[in-house]
């Protein structure tokens, strides 16, 4: 009864158009008076323990380097690299968009503003050069979700923070399967557009543009480099990437000012305050599920139920995707990692194979149907309707499925690095 | 009272600017000290984390101030198109209502803290003066739907932001 009651306190909440904050922050009040101590003091103290983390620092500071580098033109530097090094090969710009898809996302930390910074140049591109429509789309929309697991990632340092993981060891297990996703995308977009006319290898033409724009390239270098080199850890390394990008956009790009760095902190801190106390409070609920020890009785009726890890491993993956269809990645993680985790862990799978195999499956989960957050913006940005986006993306998500498959069942793609 | 709250806002994305600026500042220091002269800086992690405290529950406030915050709206649509402004002001009564319970909760554990003395692991300060933030973050908010409650006009548009 009280369990039904708790429900019924947040549809009435969602009903009357409270936040995802309020919401949660009302029923792990709930859930500290009737299923724990009956002491909601003890919500706030959750909420200060989880967010007195270092881990956290690695958030802000990731997204405030995010904002800084994509607040200039690096978009048309990257770009500009890409074309003149795949311009020979036939259909090059189709691997070109790809490319800067992926490398632009994984500076900027967002899906979304990587396919609308690559997709505003890149899409008038593709379509004066004959490429088919449906293909542009989809190459947009899909490449837009390369950087989510390629590092530094976002969702992958939620994830460490949520399930206490090493963040450093997360970045290096997303290195294999973002250089798989995008290398076969790439070879995909190869394939499809052999017909397209090429254009000369021009060695000046490449110099220049890695000149202009070899900078933003550097940054996932210069920040790995010095996260596995051991001059900074992972959250250091967050310091030395709003760091670097003010330097490379102040000075070098002179690109921003004292007043455009202003508003990025503020937009960030608005950004940080719609996310992190959510966090929080998912955190406290966290806390006390584990007191309650919620996710080993889960786990254990759930290896009682399926004793095969294959089976086990099948379900997840339907059930990652599914969430991913209606949830956004950042609210999965924090929501189901600290429970799934568990039950991942009793069937023998590493805590951070676990990691990748959640975040890619919730990256595809932006270029599925019904709120796919790129299928959206896609549709808005390219004045397209939401069907003509969702059938471009189509032969993305079978690839994307492809390389999952390959994620799933060969841990040695994210552990190999680890050594493990 | 626009202005009142116009000043509010800036007030505290200037706070939230600097506590950002700080924790760059401190994680490069620290960085560089150990670097380049082999020394380190006294609680400049532990510091930063506070620093980052600090801008994101003024983020909270900024976020409600301009009305970002994450919102599922599917059941915006349930309702009869008359009734909405009515749900949305009533939404925002709630709301207000919920964070000053959230708040006075709030208040009593950084009392708590203040009454222990309890002190920040290795810099030893105060908690309380850093907790603050917290309850005074819940408030701020509640005033700000509570302005909107009484004057829907000054509500913004809901953004999305990623």
């Amino acid at each position: 009864m009280t369990a039904l009651f708790l429900f019924l306190l947040a549809f009435v909440l969602l009903v009357l158009r409270q936040n995802v904050m309020l919401i949660l922050v009302i029923c792990a009040a709930y859930i500290h008076l009737f299923f724990g101590d009956g002491d909601v003091t003890y919500l706030i103290d959750d909420i200060w323990t989880a967010v007195n983390r270092n881990a956290l620092l690695a958030i802000p500071m990731f997204i405030l380097a995010g904002n800084i580098m994509t607040r200039g033109s690096i978009a048309e530097r990257l770009i500009d690299i890409m074309r003149s090094l795949t311009q020979w090969l036939p259909g090059g710009l189709a691997v070109a968009t790809i490319l800067s898809c992926a490398i632009f996302a994984a500076i900027s930390g967002s899906s979304p503003v990587t396919l609308l910074a690559v997709g505003s140049i890149l899409y008038p591109a593709l379509l004066q050069q004959g490429y088919d429509k449906k293909f542009a789309l989809g190459a947009l929309a899909s490449g837009g979700t390369l950087g989510i697991v390629i590092p530094p990632s976002i969702p992958l340092i939620f994830y460490a923070v949520v399930t206490e993981n090493s963040i450093s060891d997360l970045f290096l297990a997303g290195i294999i399967p973002g250089l798989m996703l995008t290398f076969v995308l790439a070879t995909y977009s190869l394939i499809v557009n052999r017909h397209i006319a090429s254009e000369p290898f021009d060695t000046r033409k490449i110099a220049a543009a890695f000149k202009n724009g070899i900078f933003a390239l550097m940054t996932p270098v210069i920040l790995l480099g010095g996260i596995y080199s051991g001059y900074f850890s992972a959250t250091e390394a967050a310091g030395v990437a709003v760091g670097y990008a003010l330097l490379v956009e102040v000075f070098i790009h002179r690109e921003i000012t004292a007043a455009d760095f202003y508003d990025l902190c503020v937009d960030t801190a608005r950004l940080l305050g719609t996310i992190l106390p959510i966090l929080a409070v998912a955190t406290s609920i966290n806390i006390l599920l584990t007191a309650e020890q919620i996710p080993q009785t889960f786990a254990n009726w759930m290896t009682g139920l399926v004793d095969n890890k294959i089976a086990f491993l099948i379900m997840l993956n339907v059930f990652l995707l599914v969430v991913g269809c209606l949830i956004d990645i950042i609210s999965a993680i924090l929501m189901l990692a600290p429970i799934l985790l568990p039950v991942a862990m009793a069937y023998g799978i590493d805590p951070v194979h676990f990691g990748i195999i959640m975040v890619v499956n919730l990256e595809i989960g932006y270029i599925t149907p019904p709120i796919g957050l790129n299928l959206i913006v896609a549709m808005t940005a390219f004045k397209e309707s939401f069907i003509t986006i969702c059938r471009a993306v189509v032969p993305f998500i079978a690839l994307m499925l492809i390389v999952l498959g390959i994620v799933v069942l060969f841990p040695q793609t994210s552990l190999i690095l680890l050594d493990r | 009272m626009a202005r009142a709250l116009g000043w509010l806002y800036k007030i505290e994305a200037a706070l939230a600017v600097i506590a950002y600026v700080a924790v760059t500042g401190l994680l490069l220091a620290a960085i560089i000290a150990r670097e380049l002269f082999s020394t380190s800086i006294w609680g400049s992690e532990k510091a930063a984390v506070f620093a980052a405290i600090f801008a994101a529950f003024f983020g909270l406030t900024l976020s409600t101030a301009a009305n970002t915050h994450l919102r599922p709206q599917f059941t915006d649509n349930w309702w009869p198109r008359s009734v909405r402004p009515v749900l949305a002001r009533v939404g925002d009564y709630l709301s207000a209502v919920l964070f000053i319970i959230i708040g006075i909760v709030a208040c009593i554990y950084v009392a708590d803290t203040y009454v222990n003395e309890d002190k920040a692991m290795i810099l030893y300060w105060p908690l309380w003066v850093i907790q603050i933030v917290i309850p005074y973050a819940f408030f701020s908010s509640a005033l700000r739907h509570l302005v909107f409650a009484l004057n829907p006009g000054w509500k913004p548009s809901p953004e999305i932001i990623e």
